[in-house]
């Protein structure tokens, strides 16, 4: 094979390649595994969509336009960076009232002594809200996407899934099992700590979420799909996900109508640093690390079994 | 005096077995040689560290908080030693040219 220019070998380098200084090495074969040809079911395959007769021109008019969007975006942010406020100048969020009112009457008003949760959970809540519902909008996407059914799972599929399912049963092992029973009850404590004490120290829902899905996740790695599903399933993940989500709407909502028409909120404040104080936050809270747990594991789970 | 020079002479040793364990791991060329380097730093590095951050401070709640974070340590990182080995084993057909495996 010829040497070639510098530009193939940069889009072999960017295909991947570890070597792109040497010479392009020959394709290696794989030897194919000889496997009983299943019968084929008829949904299986239709014609593709991605395949076209002229494939070049097509990846050099698609290489074109990706750049162009590229350098559009870039434009785009570097205009954004000249219209940024100068560094010290007056105007500038760090200096006008808004942080000083947050810092001097965050605890009396809202409750909390974590002024970082006063801020995310109330006066910002609204944004927060968004951001569970894109926690939403994303596990519901991905379960559309990735979930077994009927339509899109041969049985030949289902075979090897129940193969893969059958191999990693018996290749689990006794020490991770141990270490896991073990630790579990621990991990899902600390979660459940960092949830609760949101208001009071760092932490809060987007954290000991966190540590709860990865609590399941490490559940399911030690144990098998059947047994977190056992008590997890998609029942109690649709409870889960769509009751926090509406607990978090209506106790936003509630918030906001009463803070904007100045009536007397009915959600007592509570001493600042106990547990049971500062009003909604605390369920928010719960119900932000609910929301997070669940879609972790969603991922998860979608993305390699395709069933919950 | 005599408790920060004993605690900067454990720290001191646990960032040697760091440092040896890093090498360790850039050195070697197969996995199951570079978990071992890797698995001296989970263990004998984190205790050294922690027992001389312990000696420092004194006994109290910061002690022991740091005490249960060595035993958290000391449960989990073999666990995932253990894992990584098992997965190359039973994921890699040809081990035995790197090395013998009993």
């Amino acid at each position: 094979m010829k040497t070639d220019n510098w530009f193939q070998r940069l889009v072999r380098w960017t295909n991947g390649d570890s070597k792109p200084l040497h010479e392009p090495q020959a394709h290696v074969e794989f030897p194919k595994k000889e496997t009983p040809e299943a019968p084929e079911a008829p949904f299986e395959k239709g014609p593709s969509l991605l395949k076209s007769s002229a494939g070049e021109i097509t990846n050099f008019s698609l290489m074109v336009v990706s750049m162009f969007c590229c350098g559009v975006l870039i434009l785009v942010l570097l205009l954004t960076v000249a219209y940024l406020p100068r560094f010290g100048s007056s105007y500038n969020a760090p200096v006008n009232e808004v942080s000083q009112r947050y810092v001097e009457q965050g605890v009396q008003e809202v409750g909390a002594t974590n002024l970082v949760t006063n801020i995310i959970l109330v006066y910002r809540g609204f944004d927060t809200y968004g951001e569970s519902c894109v926690l939403f909008l994303g596990a519901t996407a991905v379960i559309m996407l990735m979930a077994i059914d009927r339509n899109n799972t041969t049985k030949k599929d289902l075979e090897e899934l129940e193969e893969t399912e059958k191999m990693e049963s018996k290749n689990r092992n006794q020490i991770i099992r141990h270490v896991t029973m073990i630790l579990m009850p621990i991990i899902f404590l600390y979660g459940l700590y960092i949830l609760c004490n949101g208001h009071l120290s760092p932490g809060g829902g987007f954290a000991g979420g966190s540590i709860l899905g990865g609590a399941l996740i490490l559940c399911e790695t030690a144990f098998g799909v059947k047994k977190v599903h056992s008590f997890f399933n998609h029942k109690v993940y649709h409870i889960i996900k769509v009751g926090a989500l509406i607990l978090y709407a209506v106790l936003i909502c509630y918030t906001i109508f009463v803070g904007a028409n100045g009536l007397e909120n009915i959600i007592p404040l509570g001493k600042p640093g106990s547990i049971l104080s500062a009003g909604i936050i605390l369920p928010i809270n719960v119900a932000v690390g609910l929301e997070v747990a669940c879609t972790m594991y969603a991922f998860y789970i979608y993305f390699g079994k395709g069933n919950l | 005096m005599i408790r920060e020079i004993i605690a900067a002479v454990l720290i001191g040793l646990g960032v040697l077995v760091f440092i040896l364990s890093i090498f360790g791991v850039y050195r070697f060329d197969y996995v199951l040689s570079r978990i071992h380097a890797a698995a001296l730093s989970d263990t004998l590095a984190t205790l050294l560290v922690f027992v001389g951050v312990i000696v420092l401070k004194g006994f109290g709640w910061g002690s022991a908080k740091v005490l249960l974070i060595l035993i958290f340590q000391w449960v989990t990182s073999p666990v995932a030693t253990h894992r990584i080995g098992q997965v190359e084993i039973l994921t890699n057909p040809d081990y035995d040219k790197h090395c013998e495996v009993k």
